[in-house]
């Protein structure tokens, strides 16, 4: 017998603490008295035993789980049995009430506990009671838990009006987990439901409904809230700004700054930007005073590139040519030179042909001047003279210089 | 004022669309003559912009007058919008977001073709973003650096033709739950940094 066993009769155990001197030996057997790492994997032999699923393991099967050797593995069962952590069973290794009880109150106090939690140590014990392990059954408790999420819903309706952040803040979070709980007592409550408390299970749906909207109207209410706090005493900053820009798509992106910006005219892309005031008096100008006093360069007619947009003279001029194919196309007889100079507008195009179709424009290098007169006739002018030319037709005979 | 002066002015504004304001020091003290110009502009949907602190004048299209189509030729679809949001807040808000006017150089601020793609890996292919990028180049959104290829600073447009502070305040609440975060976080290092007075 141990020390404190031999003189346990003699020891006086004081009235508040009496009922606790049974937890001495219990704990002596789960303590090692040298190596701290003893009642570690004592603990874990407890743990396994407590979440294995089906018949109780074999101890190789413990070992295999525990990376234990064999014999220490042994050591430990032999310990926890003489301390009535496990049953006595020969060959089966399975948790004794005082096991179960610990393991649950273990568990327990590994919960995230906040004061006055008062739903989740309910619905901890009603989980507790429910389960398997702890032999409790689990009609217990059920109604407790639907008594405690009612009366927290109570409590959680009269926040809606606070104004202060944090405590918004808190009774959200609060209606949150008693959500998570109710709704984990309803599920364990279902898997063993029992035809006399279908009047709980209803009232524990309709707190639930009631607890998911106060949760949504808690959570808005706590985010318009923070909202205002932060924004009244500017503490976003531009690096929280970004992050949200760094997390939010395209669209969103798009749809906030559209409102905020204006955009200008698009530039016109064939022309380069500020030239076109300058283009657009030379065309101009061009209009009303072309006239030819000398050879201009010889035109190519050809296939223009898709890039190449011609400007809008040159349209003109292609629109005149056109005409004047169809008319030649369309005359029975040959056009008369003067019938075609006496429209106005085909002038212009048919300076063109002429300075780029007529083989005297380009003989030798001397200037060769060129005119239309009124009637119709071509006629040159050189060193002032005039000299006329031909009276001129055209006709659809066309050379490989015409366009 | 002289009319010409005014339809001179409005020519040079449709062609270049954004001027420096030195090109028409007339326009500081002929309000009439500015004033000609804002209404000849307004005769064909368009705004004579200027902000304070900005070396620049531009035209834009009237809000109310940018329907469907004349959104089309704009250019500005949702892609552009967000880079333009994405590149004001690099560029433009660290100068503006204090409440600070703005610099005096406003080139100050570059970032490169390659740290925005970093930025924007997971959605925007390179190409893709290179096209955009001359999109907002042509729409003097943001500017070549000279020496430095690939690399853009602000154009006039964003300085110009955004409205900071609304937009700010926009961003500020959108962000608002990536601050609580940051404080929720913030607070939990701070907790574990802590010793508990029982530990002690």
């Amino acid at each position: 017998m141990s020390e404190f066993e031999e003189s346990g009769q003699a020891y006086l155990v004081p009235e508040d603490i009496r009922g606790f001197e049974r937890l001495f030996p219990l704990l002596r057997g789960l303590v090692a008295g040298t190596d701290e790492s003893y009642s570690f994997e004592r603990l874990r032999l407890l743990l396994l035993l407590a979440r294995w699923p089906g018949a109780p393991p074999t101890i190789r099967e413990m070992c295999r789980h525990l990376h234990l050797p064999l014999e220490r593995l042994s050591s430990h069962v032999q310990r926890l049995r003489a301390t009535h952590w496990l049953t006595n069973e020969e060959r089966s290794y399975q948790l004794s009430t005082h096991g179960r009880l610990l393991i649950f109150v273990l568990q327990m106090i590994a919960q995230p506990w906040q004061d006055g939690d008062s739903v989740a140590v309910i619905t901890q014990l009603y989980a507790a009671a429910s389960s398997q392990e702890l032999g409790l059954g689990p009609e217990l408790y059920f109604e407790e838990v639907v008594t405690a999420i009612e009366e927290s819903l109570r409590r959680l309706r009269r926040a809606v009006n606070a104004e202060r952040t944090p405590l918004v803040g808190q009774f959200h979070e609060e209606s949150s987990r008693n959500l998570r709980m109710a709704d984990m007592a309803l599920t364990l409550r279902q898997q063993g439901v029992a035809d006399h408390d279908f009047a709980a299970v209803a009232r524990m749906h309709q707190a639930l409904s009631a607890l998911t909207a106060l949760s949504g109207q808690l959570e808005q209410l706590h985010l318009s809230l923070l909202e205002r706090d932060l924004l009244t005493s500017g503490q976003v900053t531009l690096g929280d700004i970004q992050t949200w820009a760094s997390q939010t798509a395209d669209f969103v992106c798009a749809s906030v700054i559209a409102p905020h910006v204006q955009s200008t005219i698009p530039q016109p892309w064939f022309l380069s930007e500020g030239k076109l005031v300058a283009a657009e008096q030379d065309i101009a100008g061009r209009q009303g005073t072309l006239t030819y006093q000398k050879t201009p360069p010889a035109q190519r007619f050809r296939t223009l590139p898709a890039q190449d947009v011609p400007d809008p003279h040159h349209y003109r001029l292609y629109a005149l040519q056109g005409q004047l194919r169809q008319l030649l196309h369309d005359a029975q007889e040959d056009l008369p030179l003067s019938t075609w100079v006496s429209h106005p507008e085909w002038c212009e195009a048919l300076l063109h042909m002429i300075a780029a179709l007529d083989p005297l424009l380009r003989r030798g290098n001397e200037p060769v001047f060129l005119q239309l007169n009124s009637s119709g006739h071509l006629v040159t002018l050189e060193e002032g003279a005039a000299q006329q030319v031909s009276e001129g037709a055209l006709s659809l005979k066309e050379s490989s210089h015409v366009f | 004022m002289s009319f010409d002066r005014a339809e001179y002015i409005c020519t040079l504004l449709l062609t270049q669309r954004v001027v420096e304001r030195d090109q028409f020091p007339e326009l500081e003290d002929d309000a009439e003559l500015l004033q000609e110009v804002r209404q000849r502009l307004t005769q064909v949907g368009l705004t004579l912009i200027e902000r304070t602190g900005i070396p620049f004048l531009a035209v834009v299209v009237r809000n109310e007058t940018v329907t469907e189509e004349v959104a089309n030729e704009l250019g500005l679809d949702q892609r552009a919008l967000a880079l333009i949001l994405r590149t004001w807040l690099l560029l433009v808000a660290p100068h503006l977001y204090t409440g600070a006017p703005p610099p005096a150089n406003l080139r100050a601020s570059t970032v490169t073709e390659d740290a925005l793609a970093l930025e924007l890996q997971q959605n925007w292919q390179k190409t893709t973003l290179r096209s955009y990028l001359s999109r907002l180049v042509r729409a003097k959104f943001l500017e070549h650096v000279r020496g430095r290829p690939h690399t853009f600073a602000a154009g006039p447009m964003l300085w110009l033709a955004i409205d900071h502070d609304r937009l700010i305040d926009r961003l500020k609440r959108a962000a608002v739950p990536f601050t609580a975060a940051r404080f929720r976080e913030e607070l939990a290092h701070h907790d574990e940094g802590v010793p508990r007075e029982e530990d002690c």
